[in-house]
C-alpha cells in the first residue's frame, strides 16, 4: 500500500538493480563501440552493421532505465538529497552514449576515408577513449558502495583522458604535415572524426567531475 | 461568562500564537530536512500525534502527565491575561534580537512575573531550576548532537553497503525520530496550557467545547508552519546530510523529554548544530548568529518577567484579589491596559507597515532599474546591429558595384582596343597620304581622351558619394551654394589626397587645385587661422 511504503526497501533494491543495469549497458556500449570502429576501419562491413543495431538497441534500453530511474527518485521518495546529483551524472551517461550512437551512425553516413596507415592510431584512440569512459563506470558504482575509492577512478579517467588527447593531437598532426597526397577535404573529414572520438574522453572527465562533486557532497 | 471566555481567548492567543509563529517553524524546518514531508503516512501521523499529545493533559490524569507546578498556576482570568499578553510583549522584543527566540522562556518568565506581582515573591528554587535546565538542555543537545553525528557519520561512510539502502535506513529512522521529536515538542510545551484556569468557565459543556475550538484552531494554524514550505529558521541552515539531520533530529526530541521544563525548540536548533558543527569541524553557523540566539533566549525570560509583573501591577494583580475574577473590581486598571496595548499594537502595525511599504518601493525601484538597465542595454545592441547591417549593406553595395565596374570596364576596354586594332588596321591598308593621316589622327585622340579617365574619374566620385553619403548630405545642406567640383574637392580632401594627388586626379595642375582649395574657403567662411582639413573632417 502507498500509505505504507515509508518502511519498504522494495522499491530501493529496484533502483539498485535500475541503476546497475544502466551501467552494464553503457558498458557493453562502449564494448559494442570498439568494435565498430574496428570493423569499420578494416572494411568488415557485415559486422559493422551488426555492431550499428546492438548499439541501437542498447541505447533504447538505456533511455527505458533512465526514465525509470527518475521515476524512483522524485516519484518515490527515493535518496531526495542525493537525486539531483544522480540524475545530473545520468544525462552525463546518456550524453557518453548519444557521443557512441552520433559517431558510429557518422562512420556509416559520411564513410571518411582513413588511410591504411591511420588505422592503428584510430584503433588506439578508440580504445583510450572508450578506456577513459569505462573507467567512469566502476568509479560511479565506488560511489554508491566505497565513496573513499572514488578519487582512484576519477584520477585514472583523466589520465586516459589526456592519453586520448596527446594521440588525437599526433592524428591530426600527421594527417595535415605528412599526408600530402589527401585532399583538404579529407584531411578536415578525418581531423573532425578524431575530434568526435576524442570528444568521448571528453564526456568521460566531465562524468569523474561529476562523481569527484558528489563523492565530496557525500562526505558533508 | 463572555468576558471571561473573551479574555481566557485573547490570553490563550497572546500565548499559543508565538508558539506557532516561532518554535512550530524551527520544528517545521527538520521536517523538511528530514524529507519526512515526502511521505503521506508521516504527513497524516504528524498532526494526529501532536493532536493526541496536546490533549492529553485535558482528557487524562496521572503521573506521566507533564503540569505545571501548583503554585504558578494562576487561578484568576486577569493574571492569565497580564502572562499571556506579558509574553507576547517579550518574544516579540527577543525576536528582534534573533527569530529563533525561546518563547517558553518568555512565558515561563511571564508566569514568575505574575507571581511576584501576586504574592510579592518569587519561588527562587523553582525559578534556578528552570534556569538551570534552560542553560543544560542546549548544553546537552549539543553533547549529543556531536557525539550521534560522529557515529552517524561513520556508520554512513563505511564501505560495502549500498548507498540507497544506507540512504533508505536513514530515511525510516528519521521519519520516526521526526515523530518522535514532535511528540517531544507538544509532550514538553503542552504544559504551557494548564496555565488557563478553565474551571473559571463554570461547569458543563462549556469548558470542553472551549478546549475542543481552541485545540482544534491550534492544529489548523500549527500544520500550517509545520507542513508549507517556509521553513523559518531552519531553511537556510539545514542543507546537509540524513547523518547530520537524524544526529539533530535525535538529540533535540531526547533533550525535549528529558527537561522537566518547557524548553524552545529554536535554541535546541542553535544548539545541535554547534555540535555538529563541533564534531564535523564545518561550521554550519557564524559566531554573530550564535551569539544572537544566546542573547535572544537569555533576554526572552528576563523581558517576560518584568513585563509581566508591571501588566500584573497595572492590573491589580495581588493575592486577596486572587479569585475574584470579574473585571468591575479592575475597571480602571483595565481600561488603561487595553488603551496601552491597542496604542503599543497600532504602532506596531503602523511602523510595520510603513517598513512594507519601504521595502515594496525598494524592490519596485531595483526592478524599474533593472528593467531600465535591461532595455538600455538591448536599445544600444539594436542601434549597433542597425549600423553593423547598415554599414555590410554599404559594403556589399560597394562590392556589387566593384564589381559591375569591373565588368563592364572589361567588357568596354575590350571593345576599345579591338576599336582602336580595327581602325589601325584599316589605316595600314590605306596609301600614304592626308586620308592615312586623318585616320591615324583620329586613333590619337581617341586615346587621348581615354588617357584622361573621365569615365573612370566619374565612377570614383559616384562611389565616394556612396561611401561619404552622409558627409555629402551635411555639405549640401549647410553650403548649398557650392558648385559640383567644390564638393568635389572637399570630399577629395575628406579623404585626405595631397593638392598634387587631386590635381592628377581632376585633371587640372596643382596651381589651379590651390585656387580651388582658396575658393572653398572663402565659400565655407573660414578665417585665415582654420584649417580646411579639418572644418571638412569635423561636418
Amino acid at each position: 500500500m502507498k500509505l505504507f511504503q515509508v518502511f519498504s526497501t522494495t522499491r530501493t533494491k529496484l533502483f539498485v538493480e535500475s541503476v546497475d543495469k544502466l551501467l552494464n549497458t553503457v558498458d557493453t556500449s562502449l564494448i559494442l563501440f570498439k568494435e565498430a570502429v574496428r570493423s569499420y576501419l578494416y572494411n568488415d562491413a557485415e559486422s559493422f552493421d551488426r555492431t550499428l543495431s546492438a548499439m541501437a538497441t542498447e541505447e533504447t534500453e538505456a533511455g527505458v532505465l533512465r526514465r525509470d530511474i527518475e521515476s524512483m527518485l522524485y516519484s518515490r521518495g527515493t535518496l531526495i538529497r542525493y537525486r539531483g546529483d544522480i540524475m545530473r551524472l545520468l544525462e552525463r551517461y546518456d550524453h557518453i552514449l548519444s557521443i557512441l550512437s552520433d559517431d558510429v551512425i557518422q562512420f556509416e553516413i559520411e564513410s571518411p576515408t582513413v588511410p591504411a596507415e591511420l588505422r592503428k592510431e584510430f584503433v588506439k584512440l578508440a580504445e583510450l577513449a572508450t578506456l577513459a569512459a569505462e573507467t567512469t563506470i566502476p568509479g560511479t558504482k565506488a560511489y554508491f558502495t566505497h565513496p573513499d575509492q572514488v578519487s582512484e577512478n576519477i584520477h585514472r579517467v583523466y589520465l586516459y583522458n589526456k592519453q586520448a588527447v596527446k594521440l588525437s593531437q599526433s592524428i591530426k598532426r600527421t594527417v595535415f604535415h605528412d599526408m600530402e597526397p589527401l585532399k583538404l577535404s579529407e584531411k578536415f573529414h578525418l581531423r573532425y572524426f578524431a575530434l568526435h572520438i576524442e570528444d568521448l574522453s571528453t564526456a568521460a572527465v566531465k562524468v569523474a567531475e561529476q562523481l569527484s562533486v558528489m563523492s565530496i557532497k557525500r562526505s558533508l | 461568562m463572555f468576558l471571561s471566555l473573551l479574555s481566557l481567548l485573547v490570553a490563550l492567543v497572546a500565548v499559543t500564537l508565538p508558539f506557532v509563529r516561532v518554535e512550530f517553524t524551527a520544528l517545521g524546518g527538520t521536517v523538511v530536512a528530514s524529507g519526512a514531508r515526502e511521505f503521506p503516512l508521516i504527513k497524516l501521523l504528524i498532526p494526529l500525534l501532536a493532536l493526541a499529545t496536546l490533549s492529553l493533559p485535558f482528557l487524562v490524569d496521572g503521573p506521566w502527565v507533564r503540569r505545571l507546578p501548583e503554585g504558578l498556576v494562576p487561578a484568576d482570568l486577569p493574571s492569565v491575561v497580564a502572562i499571556g499578553l506579558g509574553a507576547a510583549a517579550a518574544v516579540a522584543t527577543a525576536t528582534l534580537i534573533h527569530r529563533g527566540s525561546g518563547v517558553p522562556y518568555a512565558v515561563m518568565g511571564a508566569v514568575f512575573g505574575c507571581q511576584l506581582a501576586r504574592d510579592g515573591q518569587v519561588e527562587w528554587v523553582l525559578l534556578g531550576q528552570m534556569a538551570g535546565c534552560w542553560l543544560v538542555a542546549p548544553l546537552l543537545c549539543c553533547l549529543l548532537s556531536a557525539l550521534l553525528s560522529n557515529w552517524f557519520q561513520r556508520y554512513a561512510s563505511r564501505g560495502g553497503r549500498h548507498l540507497a539502502f544506507v540512504d533508505r535506513r536513514f530515511q525510516i529512522c528519521l521519519c520516526v525520530a521526526e515523530l518522535l521529536l514532535v511528540v517531544s515538542v507538544v509532550w514538553n510545551m503542552g504544559p504551557v496550557l494548564t496555565l488557563f484556569p478553565l474551571a473559571v468557565l463554570g461547569g458543563g459543556w462549556v469548558p470542553a467545547l472551549f478546549t475542543l475550538f481552541v485545540v482544534g484552531m491550534l492544529s489548523l494554524v500549527s500544520m500550517r508552519f509545520l507542513l508549507s514550505r517556509s521553513t523559518g529558521l531552519a531553511e537556510s541552515v539545514l542543507d546537509f546530510g540524513p547523518a547530520w539531520t537524524l544526529a539533530l533530529v535525535l538529540s533535540m526530541a531526547l533533550c525535549l523529554l528529558l527537561s522537566p521544563t518547557p524548553l524552545s525548540v529554536g535554541s535546541l536548533l542553535m544548539a545541535g548544530l554547534v555540535g555538529i558543527s563541533l564534531a564535523q569541524q564545518n561550521a554550519l553557523l557564524s559566531g554573530e548568529d550564535i551569539l544572537k540566539s544566546a542573547a535572544s533566549s537569555l533576554s526572552a525570560p528576563v523581558l517576560g518577567l518584568l513585563i509581566s509583573y508591571c501588566l500584573g501591577m497595572v492590573l491589580g494583580v495581588r493575592a486577596d484579589t486572587v479569585g475574584m475574577d470579574g473585571w468591575n473590581a479592575r475597571l480602571l486598571p483595565t481600561l488603561i491596559l487595553l488603551g496601552v496595548v491597542a496604542m503599543a499594537l497600532a504602532l506596531y502595525l503602523y511602523v510595520r507597515a510603513g517598513r512594507n511599504e519601504a521595502r515594496r518601493e525598494q524592490t519596485l525601484r531595483f526592478r524599474e532599474e533593472q528593467v531600465y538597465s535591461t532595455q538600455k542595454a538591448l536599445s544600444a545592441l539594436e542601434v549597433r546591429v542597425e549600423t553593423h547591417e547598415k554599414e555590410l549593406l554599404n559594403k556589399l553595395e560597394i562590392k556589387r558595384k566593384e564589381l559591375v565596374d569591373f565588368a563592364v570596364g572589361v567588357s568596354d576596354q575590350k571593345a576599345f582596343m579591338e576599336n582602336v586594332y580595327d581602325q589601325l588596321s584599316r589605316a595600314r591598308e590605306l596609301p600614304d597620304g592626308p586620308s592615312r593621316e586623318q585616320a591615324l589622327d583620329q586613333v590619337l585622340s581617341q586615346l587621348r581622351d581615354r588617357m584622361y579617365f573621365t569615365r573612370e574619374m566619374n565612377d570614383f566620385y559616384a562611389r565616394t558619394e556612396v561611401l561619404h553619403r552622409d558627409f555629402n548630405m551635411r555639405l549640401k545642406e549647410s553650403f548649398p551654394h557650392l558648385t559640383e567640383s567644390e564638393r568635389r574637392l572637399a570630399n577629395l580632401l575628406r579623404q585626405g589626397f595631397s593638392s598634387k594627388y587631386i590635381a592628377s586626379l581632376m585633371n587640372i595642375t596643382p596651381k589651379s587645385v590651390e585656387i580651388s582649395r582658396y575658393r572653398l574657403r572663402t565659400k565655407l567662411g573660414l578665417k585665415r587661422s582654420d584649417n580646411l582639413v579639418q572644418f571638412i573632417k569635423s561636418l
